[in-house]
């Protein structure tokens, strides 16, 4: 179990530092378009495609499990754990079946959909040809992951108090 | 109208039993969506949502917006803006404080995140206030409600996923935002002046030294160019409002640089803040499609439009009853999960009544900005609380008056709709 | 039997008026309230690019498509977006009605689990700029034009400008501000967006492209519905079509007058021009062929037949 755990972290690891690089990239391609405009050369016609197609979506699902891993989803601060008393350990399985369920279901849908993109080529005819596949592909990926995560926190051996969510104290809110 | 009761029930014991308030609302709504409109059909919804809402380039605001924050706290920009306001306001009583909101409006200047200004202020404000023997209360209580006017004065996040929910310009949201947040600043600077001589909260000021308040503006002058900077290229016909949020972030990024207080070590963790912040947010817009989906699909908004057109009630006793819907909401949830509930049946309501879009935008946005500083959940007095050290009880206690100027303001801003619209229509023109 | 109908375009939008509110008022009429509607407007039943899976899949029955929006599943329906084809919204749904009726273009929307109801041309897109008049090639060097969608994206740059991808509701502003030189804009949608408030010249004949709006139906459930009522859809649907783009050609020679009125430079190019103009943007007709031709093996029947149907 250990190594397992320790694998899915690597994996998480990796797919938050994938993350965080198109972020970066859309900061660098943004500015580059602003620049280019302000000295102007031609704007860079290619930045919104590649933006809105690529780098969001990348950036916006390939950390789910990372930040539900870091405590990052919101959740309501209610002392339900205290007023469920033994009971609370159940519930919270349940709650993480639940989570994990959905996130299959969502990951076992859109993969389907990106598979299907790549097998019939798919692409977004613009000022050059985009393939959609790869548009699609960070959902599955991200959504499959946080399934993966939910699960092993599920038959982990002893509950933590909360659900590994926390709803303030950590700086990323809003 | 049964099936939907039940869910609303689901959605609300999923939540209780601490689920996260995005997975809620996705498993609550593909539910409701099996129910309404078979299976097939609702899996078909999630194999599309999560695509649909990311692949948005408005959104990549939001986490240009929180790496700019967590970039000027690294390299020490707020700190130094709060320095230069005390040298001018902090020989009266309080002064510190106010000087602290002063810096809080040139922060909100900047970034649109509520929390993320929050952060930024508990650690730089806080300390200094702590040091000049300010009371806790009065100290997080003020570092607080500062954070909320981030996202009232422009730009914010808050105002872009209005925007982006209800189609309104968000060009106009935020030109609209400046006069109530100023009014706010001035409410929040009043209060702390009340409580400073009613009370042994506040010491007493520092002599004024026109030399020593000269010398410490200039470190304000960076945080000020790179407000005119971002302003400048967005109504200079540059960038766009979301464009010119990473010119922000370039911005504060060389602005450390220069003044040598940003190491590079600290850029990937302020990345990787934004990203995980982002994931969060995104998160909730994608499964409140779901269950806004849903919600289209039970027509209970136009039962609900019908209803009211029927109640024969005035217009401005429906705004009411729907404000105070979002106020009660934001004492237990987050702004964001508010907005993304409520607007699917609160905005075309608010529509049908003749209201105008900018307008309500800013009342939703200020009614449920305030639910960032009321108990049981309220993130920013959290927020204040964990970066301090502080009780959480004793910064809501701290909070109380303000939270009631607060209200104060939110009457104004709806009993006078000019406050809001008068700015925009003078920049914009009409329409 | 009850449809559901979904539609992106809000209930006061000139062809959700003229176009899909009266086909389901007149359809309900004609068959005596056997067929009704349960109206999901302003993408309350599904986003506007995820119309169509939504009535492929089930989730609606009857939707108002923009098919460049999907073009991935509808790419011969793109070459709608090329510039030089038909004038007016009239020629162009003659041409487009024609298209869902047989041919290749109807079986790509068979293809993607649809049957088409009917479509209707928007009025080919025209140019409004801040500064100065478009005719000449000049006009047009290194400006930045605000153009949706990839066609529009070619045509600009085929002109010698950049095009430039801005969400709607910035385009105001993008305007106003200089951040954009120009605009390509069907005109009855100009008023929505108060375009001509920011805007000192207007062009009304040429063709920077068109568009088109398309209501289809999911397959099963068409085929579901007796004979007799299928014919009611589509005869009513033809006739819908026909009342739409009358209505959007009217609706555009009544605003022209009202700029005009209002001070605003509303031009006609000249032939010559046009000629300059629609040669510059052949290279857009030319690379659709190569990309979509390259394939997709319909792409240059389609581009003949299309032609002919929509030549003057
Ligand atoms: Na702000
Ligand atoms: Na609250």
């Amino acid at each position: 179990m250990p190594r397992a755990e320790a694998m899915l972290r690597r994996v998480e690891d990796l797919l938050h530092a994938l993350g965080c690089t198109a972020l970066v990239v859309v900061a660098v391609l943004i500015n580059a378009d602003i620049i280019s405009r302000v000295v102007g050369l031609r704007p860079l016609e290619m930045q919104f495609e590649l933006t809105e197609l690529y780098l969001m979506p990348s950036l916006a699902t390939l950390s789910l499990a990372r930040v539900f891993r870091d405590g990052g989803h919101l959740a309501l601060e209610v002392d339900t754990p205290s007023l469920l008393g033994p009971l609370w350990p159940v519930v919270r399985r349940l709650v993480l079946a639940a989570s994990a369920a959905f996130f299959l279901t969502v990951a076992y849908v859109s993969g389907r959909h990106a598979v299907e993109a790549f097998a019939k080529g798919s692409i977004e005819f613009g000022v050059i040809d985009w393939p959609l596949g790869w548009a699609y592909l960070p959902v599955p990926v991200g959504t499959g992951l946080l399934a993966v995560r939910l699960l092993v926190e599920l038959v982990k051996r002893g509950a933590p108090s909360a659900l590994a969510t926390n709803t303030g104290g950590d700086i990323n809110e809003i | 109208m049964l099936s939907l009761a039940i869910l609303v029930i689901v959605l609300a014991v999923l939540m209780l039993v601490r689920m996260p308030v995005a997975f809620a609302m996705g498993i609550a709504g593909t539910a409701g969506l099996a129910i309404q409109i078979g299976t097939r059909p609702a899996l078909a919804v999630l194999e599309r949502v999560f695509i649909d809402t990311t692949a948005s380039f408005i959104l990549v605001a939001i986490p240009l917006f929180i790496l700019m924050a967590e970039l000027l706290t690294a390299g020490q920009v707020t700190r130094r803006a709060i320095l230069a306001c005390q040298a001018w306001v902090g020989h009266v009583r309080g002064g510190l404080a106010v000087a602290t909101v002063g810096a809080s409006v040139l922060l909100a200047a900047l970034i649109g995140s509520s929390t993320a200004s929050t952060a930024a202020m508990a650690t730089s404000a806080y300390p200094e206030m702590r040091r000049h023997k300010y009371n806790d209360r009065l100290a997080t209580a003020v570092v607080s409600v500062g954070g909320t006017l981030a996202v009232v004065v422009p730009p914010s996040i808050v105002l872009v996923v209005y925007g982006v929910l209800t189609e309104t310009s968000i060009g106009k949201l935020f030109i609209a935002g400046i006069v109530p947040g100023l009014m706010t600043a001035l409410g929040i600077s009043t209060v702390i002046k009340i409580v400073s001589h009613t009370t042994d909260y506040a010491p007493r000021g520092e002599p004024f030294r026109l030399g020593h308040a000269l010398r410490a503006s200039r470190h304000v002058v960076p945080m000020v160019l790179l407000i005119v900077a971002v302003i400048g290229v967005i109504y200079g016909g540059i960038a766009s409002p979301s464009e010119a949020a990473a010119f922000g972030v370039m911005g504060a990024l060389v602005l450390g640089l220069a003044q040598r207080s940003l190491r590079l070590a600290s850029l990937a963790p302020s990345v990787s803040t934004a990203v995980r912040a982002t994931v969060m947010i995104v998160t909730i817009i994608a499964c409140s499609h779901i269950f806004a989906n849903y919600l289209s699909f039970t027509r209970v908004t136009q039962d609900l439009l019908s209803a009211i057109e029927g109640s024969g009630l005035p217009a401005y006793a429906i705004l009411s009853m729907m404000v105070l819907v979002l106020l009660v909401m934001g004492m237990f949830m987050d702004q964001l999960a508010i907005l993304s509930l409520a607007m699917p049946l609160a905005f075309p309501a608010a529509m049908a009544l003749d209201f105008d879009p900018v307008w309500f935008g800013i009342v939703v946005t200020k009614t449920v900005e305030i639910g960032l500083i009321t108990p049981p959940l309220g993130l920013n007095a959290y927020v204040a609380a964990g970066q301090s050290g502080v009780r959480l009880g004793e910064v809501f206690r701290g909070l109380t008056p303000f939270i009631i100027m607060e209200l104060v303001v939110l009457t104004l801003l709806i009993a006078f709709p000019q406050i809001t619209l008068w700015l925009p229509g003078l920049m914009l023109g009409r329409g | 039997t009850d449809l559901r109908l979904g539609d992106f375009q809000s209930t006061t939008h000139i062809v959700s008026v003229n176009g899909t509110q009266k086909w389901m008022k007149d359809v309900e009429a004609a068959t005596e309230g056997a067929v009704t509607f349960t109206h999901f407007p302003s993408e309350q039943g599904a986003k506007a690019d995820a119309l169509l899976d939504a009535v492929a899949n089930g989730i609606l029955d009857v939707a108002l498509i923009q098919p460049f929006y999907t073009s991935e599943k509808l790419p011969l329906w793109s070459i709608v977006g090329l510039p030089g084809f038909y004038d007016t919204a009239d020629r162009g749904t003659e041409a487009l009605q024609a298209m869902i009726d047989e041919g290749a273009t109807r079986d790509e929307l068979l293809e993607a689990g649809v049957v088409p109801i009917f479509a209707v041309a928007l009025p080919p897109y025209q140019v409004l700029s801040k500064a100065e008049r478009m005719g000449a090639l000049d006009a047009w060097t290194n400006k930045n034009i605000r153009t949706s969608g990839a066609a529009q994206a070619l045509i600009a740059r085929s002109l010698g400008g950049a095009g430039v991808s801005m969400p709607g509701p910035e385009v105001y502003t993008g305007v106003e501000r200089g951040r954009l030189d120009a605009v390509l804009f069907p005109l009855p949608s100009v008023p929505g967006y108060n375009l001509q408030e920011v805007t000192q010249h207007i062009s009304t004949n040429g063709s920077f492209g068109g568009s088109l709006l398309m209501l289809v139906m999911n397959k099963d459930v068409f085929e579901g519905l007796p004979e007799d009522e299928q014919k009611v859809l589509l005869e009513l649907g033809a006739e819908t079509a026909r009342h739409a783009a009358k209505v959007q050609d009217d609706a555009q020679a009544k605003l022209a007058d009202e700029w005009a009125a209002a001070g605003i430079d509303i031009y006609t190019f000249s032939d010559a021009e046009l000629d300059t103009l629609n040669e510059a943007m052949g290279a857009v007709r030319q690379d659709w062929l190569d990309r979509i031709g390259g394939r997709n093996k319909d792409a240059a029947p389609t581009m003949e037949r299309y032609t002919s149907l929509s030549a003057n």
